[in-house]
């Protein structure tokens, strides 16, 4: 490794062991052994004269955290407002391009398998216009494995130490899942909270670390866009009383990356949701809110 | 700002509108002149002013209208809409392959209907015209409203545009809102043929194979407003000059997306697959200020919206077929 280890102390470098700056577990080969942070990932850190931040982008399967993370690393790199993105290392690309091509192409982006060791990760080094910014660091995280973390705690380190670790929490709602099917979304990002609370919770004070909830998909239902409070405490009223019971920092925001989608369906009467164009709504913007409370 | 509208469809004059509206057969023309033929010339006057000079020019019009009239109507059509000549062009199929269609002659419209033609429309009372509605959505006029529940585009406001858009293209409009407005002017909305020819028009130069945008193949974001030009918003439907196509159509990249007449029934897909719309869908063409990749923006590329769907980046143009209309004086 090439880079020092530049904020952790000189007693740890000597060691001759590196600790995973994420998890304090230890590499060996390709990943960290306890939460499977790839190697380049956790020498991207090191490499860094500060510790970054990190970000959870978390939700259940299917809510688009893939497209999600993708879309917003593309409108970072090609810079918003005053925000802008540089990827730190070639394997933060890789998710990127990966959602980029496959939109270009009309179409989504395979799933994330639930192996955390197949996981994709970004280090992204984001510039705000002011004088310091800030690094940010996040998987993108299977929705099977957030599940499987919330219903049996210790059964994902990488989850685990995401959510242990980190400085701000985006939870991705299904707007269509909201309206449509029940209450699975809400109790999904509840769940959320409620795992997130016992890991910084502290007796009779809210939670510090702030959370963005974003409806996503709203290209199929435009019905909260105008107000995406009032579409929460009508939709979701449980997790907006939690959220306002626990949280300090909290914001309902909606976002949607295709214009409008279609179905394709194949020979064997396999249904394939597809986008039918790129119009990015709402992406950046509970990036921005959240980016000015990071902890 | 509202419009003042000199007429509307409930006007004495309506029979003439009605008639031209469905190419029903008139009367017999009086021989010479008449307060008949005066009524009609200052009738003609109107509907130039409405936007409506098409009617004054279709050929099953042409025993009513004389020739001094019918002059004046070329003039104002011609300001206001583009001749895209007869040709062949190649278009792409859903399986991957193509196909050489032909083109016949016809008028596209040089701008996107403003907010402002559009008022036109709604203070004729349009919305309530079940004629210019195709049964199938009469039981959905009544959630066509502006923001105070008034029959007009999603973003108005009793019946009127935002002030300072008049001149903005008219958004918040469903394909039959934008189909409805195109039949009382007398036109049609294009067909996907029609505008890959228009806006990569002159295809010959290419060998019948249009280019990308109106003005070659490499994108220029100075030429379009698509999101890679920082506006976020819709722009008059007169800007972006140096994106014209050739013959001086505006916009055919950028601004708003436009309805078009086809059915958004097939996308490009990969072998054994089916392209199913889960609601009734026709394409749209052209690219808005929202778009991401510019690739979108091209005269080729195929997506779509629901028919019932009031977007604030769809609007549309009209077009007319040349075969309609009478032929131009000294022609």
């Amino acid at each position: 490794m090439s880079t020092g280890v530049r904020y952790l102390d000189r007693s740890t470098r000597l060691g001759g062991q590196v600790p995973c700056p994420l998890c304090g577990g230890s590499l060996r080969g390709e990943s960290c052994i306890e939460c499977f942070a790839p190697a380049e990932v956790i020498e991207s850190i090191l490499g860094r004269p500060t510790f970054p931040r990190i970000v959870g982008i978390l939700g259940p399967s299917g809510v688009g955290k893939t497209v999600y993370l993708g879309m917003l690393l593309d409108l970072l790199s090609h810079g918003v407002g005053p925000f802008h993105g540089m990827a730190r290392g070639p394997f933060s690309l890789a998710l990127q391009r990966q959602v980029m091509l496959a939109l270009e192409r009309q179409r989504f982006p395979d799933k994330t398998p639930v192996e955390a060791d197949r996981w994709q990760w970004v280090h992204c080094e984001v510039s705000t216009g002011k004088r310091h910014g800030f690094d940010v660091v996040t998987p993108d995280v299977a929705g099977e494995a957030v599940a499987s973390e919330l219903e049996s705690p210790g059964t994902h380190t990488t989850v685990r130490t995401l959510i242990e670790r980190c400085g701000g929490l985006v939870v991705l709602i299904d707007t269509v899942g909201v309206i449509a099917e029940g209450q699975a979304q809400e109790m999904f990002a509840m769940q959320l909270i409620s795992y997130l609370e016992s890991m910084h919770g502290q007796r009779r004070r809210k939670m510090d670390i702030p959370v963005a909830l974003v409806f996503t998909k709203v290209d199929l239902c435009e019905e909260p866009i105008d107000d995406p409070l009032a579409f929460a405490r009508a939709h979701a009223s449980a997790l907006w009383r939690m959220c306002d019971a626990r949280l300090r920092h909290f914001k309902f925001f909606c976002s949607s990356v295709a214009g409008s989608c279609g179905r394709l369906v194949d020979r064997d009467g396999g249904e394939l949701l597809i986008p039918l164009r790129v119009e990015p709504r709402g992406v950046v913007e509970p990036f921005a809110w959240l980016s000015g409370l990071l902890r | 700002m509202s419009v003042q509208v000199r007429h509307s469809l409930e006007s004495p004059r309506r029979g003439w509108a009605f008639r031209w509206l469905g190419g029903r057969s008139s009367p017999a023309p009086a021989a010479g002149p008449s307060p008949e033929a005066e009524s009609v010339g200052h009738f003609i006057d109107e509907l130039i002013s409405d936007g409506r000079d098409a009617f004054a020019l279709l050929k099953s019009a042409a025993d009513h209208v004389t020739e001094e009239d019918a002059r004046r109507a070329w003039e104002s059509l011609e300001q206001r809409m583009a001749l895209i000549p007869f040709g062949r062009l190649v278009l792409g199929r859903s399986d991957g392959g193509e196909e050489l269609v032909e083109v016949p002659a016809f008028y596209l419209d040089r701008h996107v209907v403003s907010n402002q033609m559009f008022q036109r429309f709604v203070a004729s009372g349009c919305y309530d015209c079940l004629e210019l509605w195709p049964r199938e959505v009469w039981p959905s006029l009544l959630q066509f409203t502006d923001r105070t529940g008034q029959p007009g585009p999603a973003d108005w406001s009793n019946r009127t545009y935002p002030s300072d858009r008049a001149n903005h293209p008219v958004v918040g409009i469903c394909w039959y809102e934008a189909s409805a407005y195109a039949r009382w002017v007398g036109k049609r909305l294009p067909t996907a043929a029609e505008w890959q020819k228009a806006g990569g028009w002159p295809e010959h130069l290419g060998g019948g194979r249009c280019t990308r945008y109106p003005w070659g193949d490499l994108f220029d974001p100075a030429r379009a407003n698509l999101r890679s030009s920082g506006i976020g918003d819709t722009v008059p439907v007169d800007a972006y000059r140096n994106g014209a196509t050739p013959n001086g159509i505006f916009q055919m990249s950028g601004n708003v997306w436009e309805w078009i007449e086809d059915l958004l029934d097939a996308v490009p897909c990969d072998s054994g697959e089916e392209f199913h719309p889960w609601k009734p869908m026709r394409r749209i063409v052209g690219g808005s200020f929202d778009t991401y990749l510019p690739g979108e923006a091209t005269c080729h590329f195929v997506t779509g919206q629901g028919t019932l769907d009031r977007r604030a980046n769809i609007g549309f143009r009209c077009a007319l077929s040349a075969d309609r209309l009478r032929e131009q004086p000294g022609n």
